[in-house]
Parts: structure tokens; C-alpha cells; sequence
């Protein structure tokens, strides 16, 4: 079985952002990049099912500029046997990269495709949703755990009620959540041997899909800073308030 | 001149450096003044195995990983600031493992190398005794060949590891003027260690070995009969180096708390850091750790290409060594009476520190070392080793 792991370069969780001053996007021109903390997860479970004899391979793929070589490289340093860097230059955004993860199952014929359930910069949790729905195939999302048994996969999915065991049918998409797993981290032995792994480069343009964005950015801003709070007399001053001024009764 | 870490050296610090955090230091912490105990050190020497500690010199023909000592300083200086002393039992350690790769028998080789680069073995080299370190030519331990086994007699002193080793590199007298290295096994080769109470560093074991007719198979004896001495000197340059990237360590440690320190602690209505008397000494501390590392990456890439570094190593490991003392002491002042606290690590670092500039060459002797590089004359106040050798014949 082959698993497929879409992974993206984000900020690294620890840095602080700025915002541009004419407030169209976030300042990363100096940023410290990662691999995004729940694709990590993700290749983490893909590398662990061929760990454990159920997956014979595991392919990891990004989509954007070729600094994204750097994040491949982690991935392959974890274990994972071939990268795939889609090259562009363009913005991208979930719908766009969905269609060129769906151009890519198509040539590398996965059973599983699993991602991040959302990236730490635009926190949009949507490609992979988007990329089971163009496939037609079944999706569980928001995974804490995973076990494929033959051709069915059994997830169970941290959703607001609770926890929701799901039964597909490979091929699926599948998207991690935080405890799904503990990435491991990379090793200089891991990361030589990375070196001798393949990494192709696929330019977007040959793929034949429409990138243009769908969304625009209007204007980023900073949260508005925290008031200080008020101390009232007594209930009937504080649900007053609830209702006339925080307006959440 | 390319001034930047290559992107596997960058990403195997940053995996190395969160393994540290989340692995390593927990258990480290609790061995600040404590002596780490045999069991963990093993345990921990195999968990660093897999990020190429232990085994990252020895070449890949030997069953090592054969990095750099410029990827292994780097990741021994990451190492170092979470643990001193745990880094210094590592690279002691690894020496042992580089001693056996290059000069051992096959036999040695076959019975002791992996089991060292593994972490199951623990190794420590022995030259320094009660009567002679800097002198090492003034060494008494004395090795004679009876038959086929040498019977050995004398004390080594301050030897790290000692404690807790496996396997010992021991350089004895075997003649007159002849010094020649032998594998000890503790298993085999009666001795007797004591460990020593020390200023600082005291997670790192430290110990006294006695040798009374202890009986060593002439199998044992490393780099052929008579060249225990340049067995010995051939590792100085390396050892220097490693040696001062504790001292880096500490000193980044040190400067990471000043620096989170003074943004945090306000005295008169101010961040201690807004005051300008604060400021110069965070700066000078920050100025001499960035000019001391680069001193020790220059030796390491030196010690890369295979070029002779004497000079380079000497002047690394003096001035990072000097250096980290006068950094950790101004991170004891910046921090005030907590820096002076034993609850808090900044006096810790400093006695740490303090414990730098005597071994792998006392500041002095390197000092005199750059100085016969320098001017091409011996100020070491004897006669050259080679006429020596001469006159007692």
C-alpha cells in the first residue's frame, strides 16, 4: 500500500509575527520556516504504518517555492521514501492546492492520502477536505487515532461531541489531529541518508490546473489589545452588563 | 569564506536541540552537582547514539557514522548547553572508541568498538597522574613485560569517566624514555578507582585509578609497544577543541537566562535591561561567545580538511575557557542575589566554568604552545623532547 503525505512550509510555531504596516499579510521576510506541526503528525503515522509492515511506501509532496526542498527534506530524513516539490511561484490557497494534489494522486495512485488537519498560518483546515471531495473519496477528518484492517481503515475523530469512530473504504483521505501521534525528531544519520532519497521536481504549469486565487485578502490586523476588566457590585450589575454591553445575552 | 552551517547541519541542531528538551534534560537536571550514576549514563549515551554522539568520528568502515567534527561540535555544543557534564563524559567517551578505531588490534577492535559506539560501553583515556600533568613525560606509572603479560603499577589522577568506565586507555611507562598505550578492562584488569569531589562539573564522574601489579595480556597494548606518547598527543587538538565547546555551552546557557532575565526583572520602574551599565555586560558576554565560537569552528574545519591546527586549537580552547569564566560570572551579577543562589543555575555554570582551564591543556601550557607556533621558540623551560630522548639513551 502506498500513502501519500501532503506537507506545507509554514512559520515556525515559536516565532513571533508582525504584521505589514500597509496591513495586507503577515511580515515573514526574516521568519524562521517549518514543517507544519500536524503534517508532521501526518508523516509521522504514514512512516509508522510502513514501520509496522502495512504500508510498503510512503510519498511526501509540497506545493510552492523551491525552498519548500528544505521541508521535504525533514520529511525524507523521518523516513519517507520519495518527495515530490510541485513548483510555483504563485499564491496558493486549499482549493488550488487540492487540485494539484489530485493531478498528483492520479499519477501516484495512493490508497491513503493523509495531511494536517489545518496549517498554523492560514489555520484554514480545508484541503483535504476539498481534495477527498474532488476524488470522490471518503474522508475522516480530525484523526486521533488510526488502524487499516485489509482494505478498510477504521478512525476515530476528536470532534466537538466527543469521539467518533468512522469506518472507510480505501482509497481515502484521512487529515491528523494533535493526538494522533509524537513526531519523531531528525537525526544528522537520518538526514544524510535523506540525501540519497528521490526528490522530483514537478513544475504547477505542467499540470494543467487553474490556480488563480478565489479568495482575496482584504486587510490583516492585529487583534484588538485586551481591556482590562471591570469589577461589579453585584449580579444583577453583571448580567446588566452582559446584556447591554458585551451583548452576549 | 562561507560563515553558514550547511542545511543538514542546521536541521540535525534543530532536531537535536528539541530531542534535548524533551528527552535529555529532564534527566540531566537532576545531575547538576551529582555524579551521573553508571546506569544513566549508559542509558542516556544510547539515546544519544542515535543523534551521532558516541559515534559520530569513528568513519563508517570502523561501524561509525563518520561525520565532521564540525556537524559533531555542533551538536556536542547543543548538548552542552543543556548538560556540561553530560557532554563531557560523551566526548571523553567517544575519544576512547577514536583510539581503539585507529591504533587497536582487530581482536581489540572486534571485542570493544561497537559496544562503546553503542553506549554500552563506557571509555575514558587515563595520562594525568598525582605527580605529572602537564608534564606528561614525568609520568610514574610503569608498565614491565613479564612473559606475556605486562604487570603495571602507579595511580592516574583526574581521570573523567574513571568511575564508571568500561574500558580505560592508559598511557604507562614501559621504558626509560618509551610510553606506550594499553586497553584496560575493568573486567579483567584489576584496579581500583575513588571518585573526587570537585568545584564544578561534579554530574561528570571524576575519579583516581590505582594500578597495584595489576597483570595487562600484552594483546592489550594499542599502537605498538613504545608509542604511547604520540598515540596520546595525537587526539590534543581534537580534545581541545571539544573541551571548549563545553565551555560554549555554559556560556550560551548562561547568556540565554541573563538576556530573558533582564528583559523580565524591573527595579525602578524599568527592565533592568533598560539601564546602560546592564547593557555593556550582557554585550561583552554576548561579543565573547560569538568570538570564541567561531575560534572553535575554525579549529574543527581545520581539524576537517586534515590540517595541522595546533596553534588554532590552542588559542579556541584558551580563549573560550577564559571566556566562559568571566561569562558566567557577569551572569551571576546581572541576575543579582538570585544569580548567587543555589537555587538557581547561574552559580552552578560559573563553577562549571571555573573548571575549564586545566584540563586538555592548562591555559598556560597552551598559551606556551601558541607561542612556539608564534615566534618558533620553546619557552616550556626543558630541553626539546628529542634531545631528551638523546642524552638518556
Amino acid at each position: 500500500m502506498k500513502i501519500l503525505v501532503p506537507i506545507k512550509r509554514v512559520v515556525d510555531f515559536n516565532v513571533s509575527v508582525r504584521i505589514k504596516s500597509d496591513h495586507s499579510g503577515v511580515d515573514i521576510a526574516n521568519a524562521k520556516m517549518s514543517m507544519n506541526p500536524f503534517d508532521e503528525i501526518a508523516v509521522e503515522e504514514a512512516v509508522r504504518l510502513k514501520e509496522a509492515g502495512i504500508a510498503a511506501e510512503v510519498v511526501v509532496v509540497s506545493c510552492g517555492t523551491s525552498a519548500c526542498q528544505e521541508t521535504l527534506r525533514t520529511a525524507l530524513a523521518m523516513n519517507a521514501d520519495r518527495a515530490f516539490l510541485i513548483q510555483t511561484e504563485m499564491e496558493l490557497q486549499p482549493l488550488g492546492v487540492a487540485k494539484l494534489l489530485k493531478a498528483l494522486v492520479a499519477t501516484e495512485q495512493p490508497q491513503l492520502v493523509i495531511l494536517g488537519k489545518q496549517a498554523i498560518d492560514d489555520d484554514a483546515g480545508q484541503t483535504g477536505q476539498m481534495l477527498a471531495a474532488l476524488l470522490r473519496w471518503p474522508q475522516a477528518t480530525f484523526a486521533s487515532k488510526v488502524s487499516v484492517q485489509g482494505t478498510g481503515v477504521t478512525v476515530t475523530r476528536e470532534i466537538d461531541g466527543g469521539l467518533e469512530t468512522v469506518e472507510l473504504q480505501m482509497p481515502a483521505v484521512i487529515t491528523s489531529d494533535l493526538r494522533l501521534n509524537t513526531p519523531r525528531y531528525v537525526t544528522l544519520p537520518n538526514i544524510m541518508r535523506a540525501r540519497k532519497k528521490p526528490l522530483e521536481v514537478i513544475q504547477a504549469s505542467d499540470l494543467g490546473v487553474d490556480l488563480a486565487p478565489r479568495l482575496a485578502t482584504l486587510k490583516m490586523a492585529e487583534p484588538p489589545k485586551r481591556k482590562g476588566g471591570v469589577i461589579v457590585p453585584d449580579v444583577n450589575t453583571l448580567v446588566e452588563k452582559l446584556r447591554t454591553e458585551a451583548k452576549v445575552i | 569564506m562561507n560563515f553558514d552551517l550547511n542545511e543538514d547541519d542546521q536541521m540535525a541542531v534543530e532536531g537535536f536541540r528539541r530531542f534535548l528538551e524533551r528527552d535529555v534534560r529532564p534527566i540531566a537536571d537532576q545531575y547538576g552537582d551529582v555524579s551521573i550514576p553508571k546506569e544513566t549514563a549508559h542509558q542516556l549515551l544510547s539515546m544519544l547514539s542515535d543523534y551521532a554522539i558516541g559515534c559520530g568520528w569513528v568513519p563508517e568502515d570502523g561501524g561509525g557514522l563518520g561525520i565532521s567534527f564540525l556537524s559533531s561540535g555542533l551538536l556536542y555544543e547543543a548538548l552542552a548547553r543543556v548538560s556540561a557534564d553530560l557532554a563531557g563524559l560523551a566526548f571523553v567517551h567517544e575519544g576512547a572508541a577514536m583510539k581503539i578505531y585507529r591504533s587497536g588490534t582487530p581482536a581489540l577492535k572486534e571485542r570493544y568498538l561497537e559496544g562503546l559506539m553503542a553506549g554500552r560501553l563506557i571509555g575514558c583515556s587515563a595520562v594525568t597522574e598525582p605527580g605529572g600533568g602537564s608534564g606528561v613525560r614525568h609520568m610514574r606509572t610503569r608498565a614491565v613485560l613479564e612473559g606475556d603479560y605486562y604487570r603495571i603499577n602507579g595511580e592516574k589522577m583526574f581521570i573523567s569517566n574513571a568511575t564508571i568506565a568500561d574500558v580505560i586507555m592508559l598511557t604507562a611507562k614501559t621504558g626509560p624514555q618509551e610510553f606506550t598505550m594499553f586497553l584496560i578492562d575493568p573486567r579483567e584488569h584489576k584496579i581500583e578507582t575513588r571518585e573526587l569531589d570537585m568545584l564544578g562539573l561534579n554530574g561528570w564522574p571524576l575519579g583516581q585509578i590505582a594500578f597495584s601489579d595489576t597483570r595487562v595480556h600484552k594483546d592489550f597494548v594499542v599502537g605498538g609497544v613504545g608509542n604511547g606518547l604520540r598515540e596520546t598527543m595525537k587526539g590534543f587538538e581534537r580534545a581541545r577543541c571539544f573541551i571548549s565547546l563545553l565551555a560554549l555551552g555554559l556560556s550560551q546557557a548562561a547568556l540565554d537566562r541573563s538576556i530573558a532575565y533582564v528583559k523580565e526583572r524591573e527595579q525602578f520602574g524599568k527592565p533592568l535591561g533598560s539601564y546602560q551599565l546592564i547593557q555593556e555586560m550582557i554585550v561583552d558576554m554576548a561579543t565573547e561567545l560569538h568570538a570564541a565560537r567561531l575560534l572553535v569552528y575554525r579549529g574543527l574545519s581545520m581539524l576537517d580538511k586534515g590540517q595541522r591546527c595546533n596553534l588554532e586549537a590552542a588559542m579556541a580552547k584558551t580563549y573560550a575557557t577564559e571566556a566562559a569564566i568571566r561569562i558566567t560570572s557577569k551572569a551571576i551579577q546581572v541576575h543579582g542575589a538570585f544569580g548567587l543562589a543555589r537555587e538557581f543555575p547561574l552559580e552552578r555554570y560559573f563553577r562549571s566554568a571555573r573548571m575549564l582551564t586545566v584540563p586538555d591543556g592548562t591555559t598556560q601550557i597552551n598559551q606556551l604552545v601558541i607561542g612556539r607556533e608564534l615566534l618558533g621558540l620553546n619557552a616550556f623551560g626543558e630541553a626539546e623532547p628529542k634531545a631528551v630522548a638523546k642524552v638518556a639513551g
